[in-house]
């Protein structure tokens, strides 16, 4: 007060005006005030800003959200232009933490990272997930295929559970929200990749993503967090209200095209045929070379027989797809005055896969609002509604359905794209060429999977601030969908007597399927937080808290097994009894819980949590547990003023924790089952009612009424350093996780009678390393500036022990994608956890091989002697997993591109194993299809020593569609990638251009995603990325999965 | 402001509520999609129905192209492994987990229900499972059968039982369910249609165990001829009889989607081009003049043979250019909808083979009767099986080369009685045939299969399943398919 009064004596004025380095734009709302004074202002909506200043010399401080604080002497100007930057490095930053509370990074003694809405956008994906592929280290997110509408995975420092969910928690806007992925009821045959629920969320309606990496960062939250957690915070009011202005309106429209991003290398040299010889109706190219000349091909008809040139259609397969396409359109409205701010938003996505006549549509809209209701209490509400459908790909090995499976199979000289019309009498079931395969377009037409899903996030809070230092702050939120979903396989049959009839087509006698699930979940917190300066340098902040959740589960089931009308499909159209199942889960669960904060002089942390979970699913005697944790962060740079010239910044993190976690409803008492009778084959099997009588059989786990929760024991340091101005920074972080007394069904010989008893057991421990480099190469004057930044994560899981007298477990149970059955040729397979091995290692069916590696033959054929036990190939873990990130920015345009990279890990894949098979191979063709010896391989001697071998193989087609394709440790592949994943280049028009439109900001961009691919060498079918069962925890399976896709495409975005 | 608070304490007595029914609010976790108990005649049908699954799909399929009714057909490859004796430790994993965990533990439930009070389907149950355990180990070897299905009691790695033990374990357990059909309790409940085999009729199943002890005493006819003969002397005279014309055990299917026999699904799942007359079984129907050839096979439907008989031998159909680039599967002879039709039975156990077990029990002189007789009641029982006219019987077994031959030594009369048991069991009991084929050496004109990958030897035997072999540290060391069981010592 005095200071002002003696200065308003002689003064003079400075105007000037605040711009954006990043993109030239003049900034609002910055406060400009006199060093060592109160007295200052506010840039106004223009940038502008005008200050009266004592005549002495004076230095101006800059300073606003986001954007690095700067000094700046006028000397005798009256007028300035401030250039200002943002605060790249955000060491200061704000993130949001468990149960939404907002605190200071550098005060966290643990690591997280944070995804901005730019960051999110950028490659216009309309999944949130996949819009972080490359951005986060220390987490791994898989996209399961390119087909519209697929789900999502993501998976923080390896997880947690041998058999349990080992995703992380979901929270949105403080909710918990699920990412269940529930499958199609055949993952073998009839593949459909449904989608994941935090999918349906609209990347443009996200303010932030922040992802809490180790259970130490999510204690607060519970058991469900022990992965780790992923915290969305949506859009609110507060954006425009910080831009300066009452309301702001948003408009984007975007549109981007998709095509395969790698489709498999396929040979040209031989066609249709077997044995190096002719056979117009085989599905494979075994046949002869490619001579050119004009031949007969398919089926006689009427007595006539078409021609075509016998040599290769090299875009065969290419041709076949479509050109996939995606609009996006995308309002908001925000706004807010003193004490209510409002976000509104409507988007509108539309996709059209690039597997013909697929689609995805997904409509969101969301409403939300905070209010000062007086001096004491406040409050929000927010209603997001999500409405998706989607008429998705059918994936999978069967033929009458997945066209994909067709697709590979097709002999190098019949042509796709000619096949299209399949009532065509050359083409339709009855003449279609190949008796072993279905057209693949009739595949595609007649069938199909249709999911309807109406999704609604809501919650509401009220929070009372009784004084400066006590407030209680009460929410109640839901997350609750409908999935309605159709499922229709066409009649196949034949005319009798025709081509196909005679010999011997598979049929199929139709199917039609309706499901709805019914999911609710609802998540109640009452939370008192009270903070107090105790000292001058020492303040406490105390939370306790109370929390309920219901989870809340119904589907019903309803089948149509055999249809009687072709091409009506309704339950009423079944031929014979239809079958029904429904089936209800609840889970329940309460907990209180108590964090203490300390901070000393704002540069030592310490914070420590303690949580008592009630769970409704583990026995009434074990179902109250108790965990607690400890984390403390030290800004040595702050502490020691060790900051200069070089050095910027210095923190050192550490933190311990210990979560845990409950089970799964209904685990706890054997029940009996409806008898499942089957030989693993469509439609073969026996469903009780038989006959008119009622049939159960006693279910397959043992009861156990001791379960225990299992626990997670997490420990991890971390250091902060920030170098030139920060114009270089290193995070790094080291985490040890052991995960002790799984609950998980521990499976027994059948001849125990039992398939298992749930049991808490097991060690299963990840340890590794995140790194994050950033640099500013370049800043230049000019306005050029380069920021690149490398991530890398190493993550090391071995499964430790599992139970006593067991060594190996296997990952496939409920869902046993390869069947135990003869003459199935691809069996011989399954992802199982082995004790000493990383999380989820391949045991497979392999060529015997001598201790150097050498494939042992036959001596008397010539042929592979297969291994009569099953060998560990080796993991689906990835060694490393690294991106880097680049933008660069000159004025107002600005282009980034990230690489994203995974070294190491192996996978199934059954499109190599079809494709030598169908000798559609590239590799099929080794010297010329002759006869040959083996490379490398040896013969076993009496002795048990091994000689080389000198005996050729009868003929090539046995050695590969006999023993390479059936075997699986042949059909592996390395599931390395480099991947360009995400290119951006945006320009924002300047002001000036459009100061006298309605308009405050035009941004138009050129995105891609996924451009660009690099496989391992011997990886010439997939993306390694695919996999055929969705988010859980067997991956490392592709399964017939359709090729990923690329995508390129342009979008503006308006400001009013 | 007033308002606020109210709504303030309420949202807080919510929470308290919470807590205050905290023992209620948690009492959720009683499955509301299962139930915690049945009753036995729930479990009886789904014991007999999933046993049948086995035995009549994927059991009936190895036994047919090892008895060598059946082969491979060109134009597909399902089954090549069989021809191929290319059988690997997962190949018959499902029969294995299958019939353990499910009919076999059901089939303990029923009796550990039922034992007290119930004891018709205690003593139906205890037949069974032994019926079960036979077929295991005959086609496996040492199998765990004392410590077998007990997980509840903490066995969880069950010893492997020597075969001769687990034979000498199955009389009890048929003993034990004869005494629980012959104990009347007074309030004893018989099975009705939930019995999908003998409908609850008590005598029949004492039938049938007792024609089920006289096949497991006939199988150690090699190996231990002493104890079969006196278990044979002490049944022939204990008063119950064996099956005779008509009861044949079996249990029947419908025409209806998901109700149907499971070998007629399996091969429309497939496709009919995989499973096409061998002509060991075909050659020897056209040469003795079978009339039984057309309820074994479907003739031809196109090419060359179109309306005639037409097989491959055992394993050649997948030989490079076998039959020409045209070749189609309708050129030759597939099983016919006699015996894998959508309603076929699956045979447990028929009479013809009650037959010619006592004929040659008799033949051997451990049983008194007339070997001769009992041989031909074998094979009208087969025709009669087949719904063919008794009279063809007669006109069949008349004929020099399949009449009996009274005269000659003992193992020209083993040879007939056997050869006739084989044929009678084609594509309906294709196991039972391969075991007693392994036992006798007939039918003597069997080939070592011409896709042979394993040299020129039969297999004889299954390998241990991959799932038991992984997690029972018990399980004996893998066998070779060439491998022979205990009993098969020729």
């Amino acid at each position: 007060m005095c200071i002002s009064g003696t200065i308003s004596a002689q003064n003079r004025t400075i105007t000037g005006k605040v711009i954006a380095k990043d993109d030239g734009m003049t900034i609002p709302g910055v406060s400009v005030i006199i060093k060592g004074s109160t007295v200052g202002t506010v840039t106004d909506i223009n940038g502008t800003f005008s200050l009266e200043v004592p005549q002495s010399s004076v230095i101006l401080v800059f300073s606003s959200v986001g954007m690095k604080s700067l000094e700046y002497d006028p000397g005798t100007s009256s007028t300035v232009e401030i250039i200002m930057e943002s605060d790249v490095m955000k060491l200061d930053e704000v993130v949001v933490t468990a149960n939404a509370i907002e605190r200071e990074k550098r005060s966290l003694g643990y690591a997280v990272t944070s995804v901005s809405n730019e960051e999110l956008t950028k490659g216009r994906d309309r999944s949130i997930l996949n819009s972080m592929q490359g951005k986060v280290p220390g987490i791994q997110i898989s996209n399961g295929s390119g087909s519209v509408g697929s789900s999502s995975r993501v998976v923080i420092r390896g997880g947690t559970s041998f058999l349990g969910n080992n995703q992380p928690l979901y929270v949105i806007d403080g909710v918990p929200m699920d990412n269940a992925s529930y499958e199609s009821g055949d993952n073998l045959n009839r593949q459909v990749d449904a989608g994941s629920r935090v999918n349906d969320i609209n990347p443009q309606d996200i303010e932030s993503v922040t992802v809490l990496k180790g259970p130490a960062a999510a204690a607060l939250y519970g058991s469900r967090a022990s992965n780790g957690a992923v915290m969305i915070t949506t859009k609110s009011g507060k954006t425009a209200k910080t831009g300066g202005k009452n309301a702001e309106m948003t408009f984007s429209s975007g549109m981007t095209f998709e095509t395969p991003l790698m489709l498999p290398e396929f040979q040209n040299t031989y066609g249709q045929g077997l044995f190096k010889a002719p056979d117009l109706r085989e599905n494979t190219s075994w046949g002869a070379a490619f001579t050119g000349e004009i031949l007969p091909y398919g089926n006689e008809v009427d007595g006539i027989q078409k021609t075509k040139p016998y040599s290769a259609i090299p875009d065969n397969v290419k041709d076949f797809f479509d050109v996939g396409h995606t609009y996006t359109n995308d309002l908001s409205v925000s706004g807010g005055g003193e004490k209510s701010t409002y976000y509104m938003s409507l988007g509108k996505l539309t996709q059209n896969g690039i597997m013909p006549g697929t689609e995805y549509k997904r409509t969101t809209f969301k409403i939300s609002g905070t209010t000062q209701l007086s001096n004491k209490f406040y409050s929000s509400a927010s209603v997001y509604y999500i409405k998706s459908k989607g008429d998705l790909s059918i994936q999978g090995q069967n033929t009458a359905t997945s066209p994909w499976e067709n697709i590979i199979q097709t002999p190098r000289d019949i042509s796709l794209v000619d096949l299209k019309d399949y009532n065509d009498k050359y083409n339709n079931l009855d003449n279609f060429y190949s008796p072993y395969t279905t057209n693949p377009w009739f595949a595609l037409n007649e069938n199909s999977y249709i999911n309807n899903v109406d999704h609604l996030l809501g919650n509401v809070m009220l929070g009372y601030k009784a004084n400066d230092w006590l407030d209680i702050n009460y929410r109640i939120g839901t997350d609750f969908y409908d999935d309605n979903r159709e499922e229709i396989s066409a009649i196949i049959a034949y005319t009798p007597g025709s081509n196909n009839d005679e010999q011997g087509a598979a049929t199929s006698p139709g199917r039609y399927e309706v499901t709805n699930i019914t999911s609710r979940e609802i998540n109640s917190d009452l939370m008192i937080t009270a903070k107090k300066k105790l000292t001058e340098s020492l303040n406490l902040r105390v939370l306790v808290g109370h929390n309920v959740r219901e989870k809340h589960i119904t589907g019903q089931v309803a089948t149509a097994n055999a249809l009687v009308i072709p091409g009506f499909y309704n339950l009423l159209n079944a031929d014979g009894p239809t079958t029904s199942s429904n089936f209800l889960n609840i889970n329940r669960q309460y907990g209180i819980y108590g964090n203490i904060d300390l901070s000393y002089k704002n540069y030592l942390f310490l914070g420590i949590t303690g949580r008592n979970d009630w769970s409704s699913t583990l026995p009434e005697k074990n179902n109250s547990f108790f965990y607690p944790s400890v984390n403390s962060s030290f800004v040595f740079s702050d502490a020691f003023d060790l900051t200069g010239k070089y050095f910027s910044f210095g923190k050192i993190t550490a933190s311990y924790a210990k979560v845990g976690k409950a089970a799964e409803p209904y685990v706890l008492v054997n029940t009996y089952k409806q008898p499942d009778i089957t030989d693993g084959y469509i439609n073969s099997q026996l469903n009780f009612p038989v006959q008119g009588v009622a049939g159960f059989t006693l279910g397959n786990v043992v009861s156990n009424p001791d379960l225990e929760p299992e626990f997670t024991k997490a420990f991890e340091v971390g250091l902060d350093l920030a170098f030139i101005n920060e114009r270089v920074g290193i995070t790094f972080n080291y985490y040890d996780n052991k995960s002790e007394g799984q609950i998980f069904t521990a499976p027994f010989a059948a001849s125990t009678g039992f398939g298992g008893k749930t049991i808490n057991a097991g060690v299963f421990t990840n340890k590794g390393i995140e790194a994050l480099l950033r640099l500013t190469p370049i800043d230049s004057k000019s306005g050029f500036r380069w920021n690149i930044s490398f991530s890398y994560t190493k993550n090391k899981s071995m499964v430790e022990e599992i139970y006593p007298g067991l060594d190996q477990i296997s990952l496939n149970i409920g869902q046993s994608p390869f069947s135990a059955n003869p003459g199935n040729s691809f069996t011989g397979g399954s992802l199982v956890l082995q004790e000493g091995q990383p999380y989820g290692a391949l045991l497979v069916t392999a060529f015997e091989r001598d201790p150097n590696g050498n494939v042992v033959v036959d001596p008397t054929t010539g042929y592979p002697i297969i291994a009569s036990d099953d060998i560990i190939a080796g993991t689906i873990q990835p060694d490393y997993l690294a991106g880097v990130s680049n933008s660069l920015s000159y004025k107002n345009i600005s282009l980034g591109f990230t690489f994203d990279i995974r070294k190491g890990g192996l996978m199934f894949s059954r499109t190599k194993s079809t494709m030598i098979f169908a000798g559609t191979d590239p590799i099929t063709t080794y010297n010329d299809r002759e006869p040959f010896v083996i490379p490398n391989s040896v013969v076993q001697n009496p002795d048990g020593s091994y000689s080389p071998n000198t005996t050729p193989i009868g003929d090539a087609l046995t050695y590969w569609s006999g023993f390479v394709s059936p075997t699986p440790n042949e059909t592996l592949i390395d599931a390395s990638y480099v991947k360009l994943r995400e290119v951006s280049l945006t320009y924002k028009v300047p002001l000036r251009l459009i100061h006298k439109s309605p308009f405050s900001a035009v941004a138009i961009s050129i995105t891609g995603r996924n451009l660009w691919i690099k496989t391992h060498k011997d990886n010439h079918y997939i993306d390694p990325e695919a996999s055929s069962f969705g988010n859980g925890n067997a991956q490392g399976f592709e399964y017939g999965t359709l090729p990923s896709v690329k995508s390129y495409g342009a979008n503006i975005r308006l400001t009013f | 402001m007033k308002r606020f608070k109210i709504k303030f304490i309420l949202i807080l007595s919510i929470t308290t509520f919470f807590s205050a029914c905290e023992k209620d609010f948690l009492d959720v976790n009683k499955n509301p999609n299962q139930p915690e108990q049945v009753e036995a005649k729930q479990l009886l049908p789904t014991a007999i129905a999933h046993t049948a699954y086995v035995m009549g799909d994927e059991y009936q399929i190895i036994g047919g192209f090892w008895s060598q009714y059946w082969t491979q057909g060109p134009t597909g490859s399902q089954y090549n492994i069989y021809d191929q004796y290319l059988i690997s430790n997962t190949t018959f994993d499902r029969a294995w987990s299958d019939l353990y965990a499910d009919p076999l533990m059901d089939l303990k439930d029923i009796i550990r229900k039922t034992e007290s009070g119930n004891s018709k389907y205690a003593g139906i149950a205890c037949i069974l499972q032994a019926y079960i355990f036979q077929v295991l180990t005959d086609l496996h070897g040492d199998i765990p059968f004392s410590e077998a299905l007990k997980a509840e009691e903490g066995i969880i790695t069950p010893k492997f039982d020597s075969q001769s033990d687990i034979y000498d374990g199955l009389i009890p357990l048929i003993d034990k369910g004869i005494n629980y059909l012959n104990t009347y309790l007074g309030t004893d409940i018989y099975p009705q249609e939930d019995d999908f085999i003998y409908h609850g009729d008590v005598d029949l199943w004492l039938k049938f165990a007792n024609t089920l002890k006289l096949k497991i005493y006939m199988r150690q006819s090699e190996v231990r001829p002493g104890v079969a003969q006196a278990g044979i002397t002490s049944i022939s005279s204990n008063g119950i009889g064996f099956l005779e014309d008509g009861e044949d055990a079996q249990m029947f299917f419908i025409d209806q989607l998901f109700g149907q026999n499971p070998l007629y699904t399996q091969i429309a799942a497939l496709g009919s081009f995989n499973i096409l007359a061998s002509n060991s079984a075909l050659n020897y129907l056209i040469n003795n003049n079978d009339p039984r050839i057309d309820s074994y096979y479907r003739r031809a439907t196109s090419g060359d043979s179109a309306g005639l008989h037409n097989g491959i031998n055992q394993g050649q159909g997948k030989e490079p250019n076998f039959g020409g680039p045209d070749v189609v599967s309708g050129w030759f002879s597939k099983p016919s909808f006699v015996v894998v039709g959508p309603e076929s039975p699956v045979v447990f156990m028929s009479a013809a083979e009650s037959y010619f077990l006592q004929a040659e029990a008799v033949a051997r002189g451990w049983m008194t009767g007339d070997a001769k007789a009992l041989y031909e009641s074998g094979i009208t029982s087969s025709f009669v099986h087949l719904e063919k006219d008794p009279a063809e019987a007669v006109n069949y077994y008349s004929q020099s080369a399949i009449d009996f031959p009274t005269s000659g030594t003992l193992e020209d009369q083993i040879k007939s009685i056997i050869t006739q048991k084989w044929i009678s069991m084609n594509g309906t009991e294709s196991v039972e045939a391969w075991s007693e084929w392994r036992r006798t050496g007939f039918p003597d004109f069997l080939i070592v299969s011409m896709a042979s990958q394993i040299g020129n030897f039969f297999p004889g035997i299954l390998l241990y399943p991959n799932s038991e072999q992984t997690l029972n540290p018990n399980t004996p060391p893998q066998h070779n398919v060439k491998d022979k069981v205990w009993w098969d010592v020729n």
